[in-house]
């Protein structure tokens, strides 16, 4: 839940990164910012008192955005330091606030790189494909999870999965994503970075289920019906699920229109046991 | 578009060898930071693995229990001084949910809830541990109450009867003489403990919760003096303890308790009380920010006391048989039963002994107020002869009280009614008893038998405590075996009856009373009645008097 004075701050800062990832800004220069956005997200997830110190509306801004220029000024690319001290300026609800607006905008920089090599299509199937594969494979997700080990092995792990598989982008969010203790768990952590991946196309993801391959007819079908039903643009994203039996299974943020044979068999015999 | 796909043999070796590489470090260790404190509260950041109820190290070595675990931080009840404690320092694990060493070692020691002694003895020899958040014994494991806990208190043993394994509750206000009853239950257990016979024998637990030290040590002192020490171990939280220390004390007090319950021994614990528990618990649960309930309680205080009532319990013969008696304690405000912790400790226990100011104040100490107290398993319990002479003594009793309001008027009443005024003055005056001597069983058994069976009727009112003391010595004397064979009487059969007819017979030839009033009338004695019920109350008799005042001195609640 986000209070009112860190949605406002958020909204400001939505401004400030279009501001500062315009397109001018090279794909390596983006993902140099995205490093920097997330070490000092981590910097201050670290260290509770300078966190409550930067993070303290009580305090005036001033004095903060100085601190944080003193402090991390010339360590970082003079764009990041530009938002960081513009996030740090801001009122937030709580500190915790503002390191979690930091890591969003180190994803933010990481989306617009991909955007900049035209990739991010790509990015966010790879973000859905690996979803639907911890969701399969539980193991792993635990595994992945266990924030008690040492992240450098989880991220050999990631690493021994799909290192060579994804783009560097996409690897990019995901070792980010397994030691963040902003989501508790990965597959959270992927549901919103596939959701901030559409946004920016200003779009919205379907997940859509069904037993066999839809063909590219019958997913243009699909993506125009579920435009006009939810009244914008949707991005479908389709898996394959023999459980499912026939039909389709589409899920659209918190909202699941479940057509599958399946469900329609297991409503059958209720009715019949019934 | 190549689609990512991860085949489950690449997942399988990636898991094996995530697996196979880990080497455990030599010396890892957790580490978190103060980010806030206050208030014997402090919030700690990091430390993602703690569990709950683990111990948590501060600098300095003092200690803290985590108790609420949230998604970044962790609320730390702190246990101890919290004033060195400041934010940016590091705090440690320490790998334990919160445990206490137990064992004999304990009998005769004043502890603090961390069992460590405060009674400058030295140090508690254990070498075990119990964990204070166990679950209680499982519905198999048990077996019925059966066995009598005596308390050596006249209307206890015979209204209320207490069984081993039982919860009785003691409630009342302030200066009722809560504490007293229960420090008399712990002296009763002095012959038991002389047998040396571990099926008799009860250990005794005294938890003092949120009282004056003094209080405390004076506690201490009257069990000293009583021989009672030896057999009962005292956790102690006075009022300047922090709040965890008083919320936790009555666990210590039941996992060192448990320990010899599950080595089939008898133990009877008493919680002195848990209202000032309840209260603690519920400073520590504002500061944490858990949500408040009725009366600003958290919505499990019920919990809070129910878990640590149902650890009470009669073990299974399996399970060596072994009990725990528990006596908690409530205070009321103002003789209100209904207010929110007392109907939560009602219905938990399986009685309650309800004491009240009006009573006290009037001279009958223990003020146990007959009518509203009840026993709901100690009657299986009850010695079978004292369970046949007290029968009749609870309906005595209360048509007794019915008749008393109805005589303040003065109206005229009739034969039989004066009668039941007559005995039931006599009742009253027969179950006061000064605080620290109790009774044994047999001389219960002969007081109550003369009582209930009108002996005392034609004894003064003002003479019934001299005449039950001298009587009960002289059937000590003319009867050496009697009290004993009372105790172990299969029932209350007619040759013991008979005997103790003949007892009374006689010593009522040789007993003397007070004064010579010349009234041999029965009119007459059962007129001066209401002056007489008068001074009884008014003056309780000289010879009690130091008495009363000790009672009115030790008693804390």
């Amino acid at each position: 839940m986000i209070r009112s004075a860190s949605r406002q701050a958020l909204v400001e800062l939505r401004k400030e990164e279009d501001a500062v990832f315009d397109g001018r800004v090279s794909a390596d220069t983006l993902i140099k910012l995205a490093g920097d956005l997330y070490a000092v997200a981590d910097l201050l997830v670290a260290q509770p008192r300078l966190r409550r110190t930067l993070g303290d509306p009580a305090t005036a801004p001033a004095g903060r955005v100085q601190l944080a220029e003193s402090l991390v000024g010339g360590k970082i690319d003079a764009k990041s330091l530009r938002l960081v001290t513009a996030a740090i300026g801001l009122r937030w609800s709580t500190p915790w606030d503002l390191t979690d607006a930091l890591e969003g905008a180190g994803d933010t920089a990481l989306f617009a790189a991909a955007e900049k090599q035209q990739k991010l299509d790509p990015v966010e199937d790879e973000l859905f494909r690996l979803e639907r594969i911890l969701q399969a494979e539980g193991e792993v997700a635990a595994l992945l999870d266990e924030f008690t080990v040492d992240p450098a092995r989880r991220i050999a792990l990631l690493d021994a999965l799909v290192g060579s598989k994804v783009n560097p982008i996409t690897l990019e969010l995901l070792h980010h994503a397994v030691t963040s203790q902003r989501k508790r768990s990965i597959t959270l952590a992927l549901d919103d970075l596939l959701e901030m991946a559409s946004a920016r196309r200003d779009r919205s993801v379907a997940r859509v289920t069904s037993a066999v391959p839809l063909t590219d007819a019958q997913q243009d079908r699909l993506a125009s019906a579920l435009s006009a039903m939810y009244g914008r643009t949707m991005s479908v994203r389709t898996a394959l699920d023999p459980r499912v039996q026939g039909g389709l299974i589409v899920r659209v943020g918190d909202e699941v229109i479940d057509g599958s044979i399946a469900r329609k068999l297991a409503t059958v015999r209720t009715a019949l046991a019934g | 578009m190549a689609e990512l796909t991860i085949s489950a043999d690449e997942i399988r070796s990636a898991i094996e060898s995530y697996v196979s590489s880990y080497s455990p470090e030599a010396s890892r260790e957790e580490v978190g930071v103060v980010a806030e404190t206050g208030d014997g509260i402090a919030r700690v950041e990091g430390l993602p693995s703690a569990m709950t109820n683990e111990l948590l190290e501060f600098d300095g070595g003092t200690l803290g229990i985590a108790l609420n675990l949230d998604v970044r931080d962790i609320g730390v009840v702190i246990l101890g001084d919290g004033s060195a404690i400041a934010e940016g320092q590091q705090v440690k694990r320490t790998g334990e949910i919160l445990s206490v060493p137990v064992g004999d070692g304990y009998l005769g020691r004043v502890v603090n809830p961390l069992g460590q002694p405060i009674d400058g003895q030295g140090d508690v020899e254990a070498n075990e541990r119990r964990a204070l958040e166990l679950q209680a014994p499982t519905v198999v494991q048990r077996q019925e109450v059966r066995e009598p806990l005596l308390t050596g208190n006249k209307a206890i043993d015979s209204l209320t009867a207490i069984g081993r394994g039982q919860r009785q509750l003691i409630i009342g206000d302030r200066q009722t003489g809560k504490t007293t009853v229960c420090l008399d239950a712990i002296i009763n257990q002095r012959d038991n403990w002389k047998t040396g016979d571990t099926k008799q024998q009860v250990r005794c637990i005294y938890v003092a919760i949120g009282q004056k030290g003094s209080t405390i040590a004076a506690a201490r002192d009257t069990l000293e003096a009583a021989g009672a020490m030896e057999y009962t171990t005292i956790v102690a939280a006075p009022a300047s303890d922090s709040a965890g220390f008083k919320y936790l004390a009555p666990y210590t007090g039941s996992a060192i308790g448990q320990h010899w319950m599950y080595q089939g021994m008898h133990v009877l614990i008493i919680f002195d009380d848990l209202s000032k528990q309840a209260e603690a618990y519920r400073a520590v649960s504002l500061l944490l920010r858990r949500p408040p309930g009725r009366e600003a309680y958290p919505g499990d205080v019920f919990y809070l006391h129910s878990r640590l009532l149902e650890r009470c319990a009669k073990l299974s013969e399996d399970l060596g048989g072994g009990s725990m008696t528990g006596l908690p304690v409530v205070e009321t405000k103002g003789n209100d039963v209904s207010a929110y912790i007392p109907t939560n400790v009602i219905s938990i226990t399986d009685g309650q002994c309800f004491l009240e100011t009006d009573l006290f104040n009037a001279g009958v100490r223990p003020a146990i107020n007959v009518g509203i107290s009840v026993s709901r398993v100690g009657g299986a319990a009850q010695p079978k002869a004292m369970r046949a002479v007290a029968g009749r003594l609870r309906v005595d009793l209360a048509q007794y009280r019915e008749l008393e309001a109805f005589a303040a008027f003065g109206s005229d009443l009739d034969r039989a009614s004066q009668q039941q005024l007559a005995r039931g003055g006599r009742l009253v005056e027969l179950l006061k008893q000064p605080a620290a001597s109790p009774f044994p069983i047999g001389r219960e058994i002969t007081s109550i038998w003369a009582g209930t069976n009108g002996k005392l009727d034609d004894i003064e009112v003002s003479d019934v405590r001299r005449f039950e003391s001298e009587f009960l010595d002289f059937v000590g004397h003319q009867a050496p075996g009697l009290y004993d064979e009372l105790a172990a009487a299969k029932s209350f059969d007619e040759a013991l009856s008979t005997q103790l007819d003949k007892l009374v017979d006689d010593f009522k030839k040789q007993f003397q009373a007070t004064e010579k009033s010349e009234d041999t009338g029965e009119r007459k004695s059962e007129k001066t009645k209401a002056p007489a019920a008068k001074s009884d109350t008014s003056a309780p008799d000289d010879k009690t008097a130091p008495d009363d005042k000790s009672e009115q001195k030790s008693d804390g609640s």
